[in-house]
């Protein structure tokens, strides 16, 4: 800014502008009513039309939220009824029926191999 | 017409006009009367009437409120796969659906009762086998077979009928209770009930989740985990495990307090309170899975052979007091916890159930008599067959008479007067010392609920006739737990170990508290213990309890028959029978006590208990891989 501006407080670059009101008759000069509502219009509808398709876009994945969430919740019921009849399969009575349908007998007798150390040398 | 004739002729017109008018107000009064009562009614009906009913449904629309339901630890066995120790859920939870009813919105109730019933049938608790037994009673058995069958069947069908009669009924007068906001069906449905009941697509009809607990090994230690039941309308854990660990193994509720808008949705800057739930711990007991089972499974195949009352077995770890496995007979299935015939059978034999003990109790006056250096092993004394106390003349078992006797005999041939014998070498104030010291009169604190202390006031009486039949387990009183741990202290050099459950608790949060075993105290010296526990291997191998013995295997234990107060207050033909044993003698892997009360077959614990013990023995020492004691065992050529 020029220095004089202060000093003089006022425009010596465009002394036209220095009159009181001559700013505001030049804008509105320029102000053209009908163009200012067209944009307005124009604005209205684009943030209108923004804000449809936010919304929309927002109770999509608000619904896609909720078919998660009940997907989650369905899979973790099927995975809690999944581990239950996996406990169950391994239950004793289970496992000892299944043992007897695939003919197992019970081990009578051991054999017992005894460690033969941990230093060992070839012949 | 003049104008005088004419206002004249206006005042009839406007006469009859205004009569006119007057009845028409009449019948506005009446009218407006009739609205105004019929409003009045209306109001009346629904402010007082069912004032309830829609002050519920308004709080409803306008306001949650839920409380936020825990869920329940998980009660976990370990068992030994490979060597390596493994969690297996012995109680778990599973959530199940519970159907429900708003009557006011059912419009068929009948229709609606029929299809209900044809999905849901009869309830659990309708038990046809239990009802047979009184159907039948006056079914004489020397009738034809076909006659007697064909009567059986008519009553069975007649019997059923009139059981679906009776849920018919019952499901339709839940459902036509107009003025009820709520009424519960049937909880428990499979997936399949729920779809299908779906299908019929009834207006009024809703379902709700419910937690149950889960057990998914049947018949295997009911009286330890105790049961998941309610209480002034709250569930709460009742005996065993879930009574003892109810707190820790429910957590905290919590609870959501929330203002909704007009169409249902949570306000956020409404009047909203939200208190998390915290679930409750995950017990990590100390018993393993396969031991239990095998224990269980043996005890009551046993039980119903013996025709027994009741039954018990007891598996302990010697070194740290950790019960490995612990069963009852008669068990119930917690999971149907109210279809008990007698409440007793909820509680423990294992600490409930204080009996006098009879001959294994010889083992612990042996060890106070070797611990004060009063007897030997080799010390002998005469049997004469008989001990006399003024008019009393205490007997042995079968009135046999023994002669010259060591102390090792003594055990084997489980000599009363032996017993005796070595009771009054320590003295019996010493005697009655010892006893105290095992801890027996006192509770073992086990955290089980409903464990009780035993009795020992007869051995504080005066008189040494109370001690001399103490020496030999008859006139106290004892849990099959105290005599466990007691040998517990044979088989761990001397030390009395506090038994104990649980090893670890896990929070929701996974933070691990661990429980350590515990040393009461020194009771006997190791020395003590070491020889006793070998005179202990010699009534396995030479005397009453052979049948306890295990091929390859150094096995010590004791015998006891103990006879049975009656009704009458004395000592009548029935009897317990118990075996306490432990193996394998060079480094004890476990103590077990079996016991049978009251059997009706097989009344001698050498007979009885003995062979379950050395099947359970037999079970553990392989799934222990313990390698044989004595590999040249001529009983183990006879094995393939």
């Amino acid at each position: 800014m020029c220095g004089l501006w202060k000093k003089e407080k006022a425009n010596h670059h465009f002394p036209e502008l220095n009159k009181r009101g001559k700013l505001l008759k030049s804008a509105w000069a320029v102000f053209n009513w009908k163009r200012t509502m067209m944009a307005l219009v124009s604005l209205s509808i684009v943030f209108g039309v923004a804000y449809l398709m936010q919304t929309n876009n927002v109770a999509t994945r608000g619904y896609q939220i909720q078919g998660l969430q009940n997907k989650i919740r369905d899979l973790k019921t099927e995975n809690e009824k999944l581990q239950q009849q996996y406990v169950r399969l391994q239950s004793m009575s289970n496992v000892i029926s299944q043992a007897s349908g695939l003919n197992m007998v019970a081990v009578e007798k051991m054999e017992v191999v005894s460690n033969l150390g941990s230093a060992v040398a070839l012949k | 017409m003049s104008w005088r004739a004419n206002k004249q002729q206006n005042r009839s017109g406007r006469n009859s006009k205004g009569s006119g008018d007057q009845v028409r107000i009449k019948i506005l009064a009446v009218f407006f009367v009739a609205v105004a009562s019929i409003i009045i009614l209306k109001l009346f009906d629904l402010q007082i009437m069912k004032g309830d009913f829609y002050t519920a449904l308004a709080s409803d629309q306008h306001e949650l409120y839920r409380k936020l339901v825990p869920e329940r630890g998980t009660i976990y066995a370990v068992e030994n796969r490979n060597g390596q120790q493994q969690l297996f859920p012995l109680v778990g939870n599973q959530k199940l659906q519970m159907l429900y009813s708003v009557p006011k919105e059912i419009k068929d109730a009948s229709s609606t009762a029929n299809a209900l019933f044809a999905i849901l049938g009869l309830p659990d608790n309708v038990n046809l086998a239990a009802a047979e037994k009184d159907l039948f009673a006056d079914i004489s058995a020397d009738l034809d077979p076909v006659m007697a069958e064909e009567i059986k069947t008519t009553r069975r069908q007649k019997w059923l009928e009139e059981q679906n009669t009776k849920e018919i009924t019952r499901i339709y007068n839940l459902l036509a209770t107009p003025n009820s906001l709520y009424k519960a069906i049937r909880h428990r449905l499979t997936d399949d009930q729920v779809q299908k009941i779906k299908d019929l697509n009834i207006k009024g009809l809703y379902f709700q989740e419910e937690t149950w607990r889960f057990y998914p090994e049947a018949g295997m230690g009911g009286q330890l985990f105790g049961f998941w039941g309610i209480v002034d309308d709250a569930k709460k854990g009742q005996y065993g495990l879930e009574g003892y660990f109810n707190k820790i193994l429910n957590g905290t509720p919590g609870e959501i307090k929330a203002q909704r808008d007009a169409f249902g949705n949570l306000i956020a800057v409404g009047d909203n309170y939200f208190q998390e739930k915290k679930d409750g711990s995950s017990l990590i007991l100390t018993v393993d899975r396969a031991i239990q089972h095998k224990a269980c499974q043996a005890l009551s195949i046993a039980a119903q052979k013996y025709k027994s009352e009741t039954a018990s077995v007891v598996v302990i770890n010697p070194k740290t007091g950790a019960i490995i496995a612990m069963c009852g007979y008669p068990d119930y299935d917690p999971d149907k916890y109210g279809r008990v015939d007698d409440a007793n059978v909820y509680n423990n034999p294992l600490i409930f159930d204080a009996y006098e003990p009879g001959s294994i109790f010889k083992a612990v006056t042996m060890a106070s008599a070797l611990d004060v250096d009063k007897v030997q092993p080799d010390t002998t004394y005469v049997d004469t067959g008989g001990a006399q106390y003024g008019p009393y003349n205490i007997k042995n078992f079968n009135k046999k008479v023994y002669g010259k006797q060591t102390m090792v005999q003594v055990l084997d041939n489980s000599i009363n007067t032996g017993a005796i014998f070595a009771m009054k070498q320590a003295t019996p104030e010493v005697f009655v010392k010892y006893v105290k010291d095992f801890n027996f009169g006192k509770q073992t604190g086990i955290e089980l609920s409903g464990e009780v202390a035993g009795d020992l006031s007869n051995i504080d009486r005066k008189g040494e006739i109370y001690k001399a039949t103490a020496s030999f387990g008859q006139g106290i009183m004892v849990t099959p737990l105290q005599m466990a741990m007691a040998y517990g202290a044979f088989s761990n050099g001397g030390k009395l170990m506090k038994p104990y459950i649980v090893s670890q608790t896990i929070d929701a949060s996974g933070n691990v508290t661990n429980y350590y075993p515990q040393e009461v105290r020194q009771v006997i010296t190791a020395k003590t213990a070491q020889v006793l526990s070998g005179m202990l291997v010699s009534v396995v191998a030479n005397g009453h309890g052979k049948m306890a013995g295990v091929p390859g295997y150094i096995v010590g234990g004791k015998t006891g028959t103990a006879q049975v107060v009656n009704k009458s207050g004395h000592y009548g033909d029935d009897v317990d029978v118990t075996f306490a044993g432990f193996a394998p003698f060079s480094d004890p892997r476990f103590v077990m006590i079996v016991r049978f009360k009251k059997p009706q077959n097989s009344k001698e614990a050498a007979i009885s208990s003995a062979p379950v013990f050395s099947d359970i023995a037999k079970f553990i020492l392989q799934y222990y891989n313990v390698p044989y004691d004595n590999p040249t065992d001529p009983a183990l050529k006879k094995l393939k």
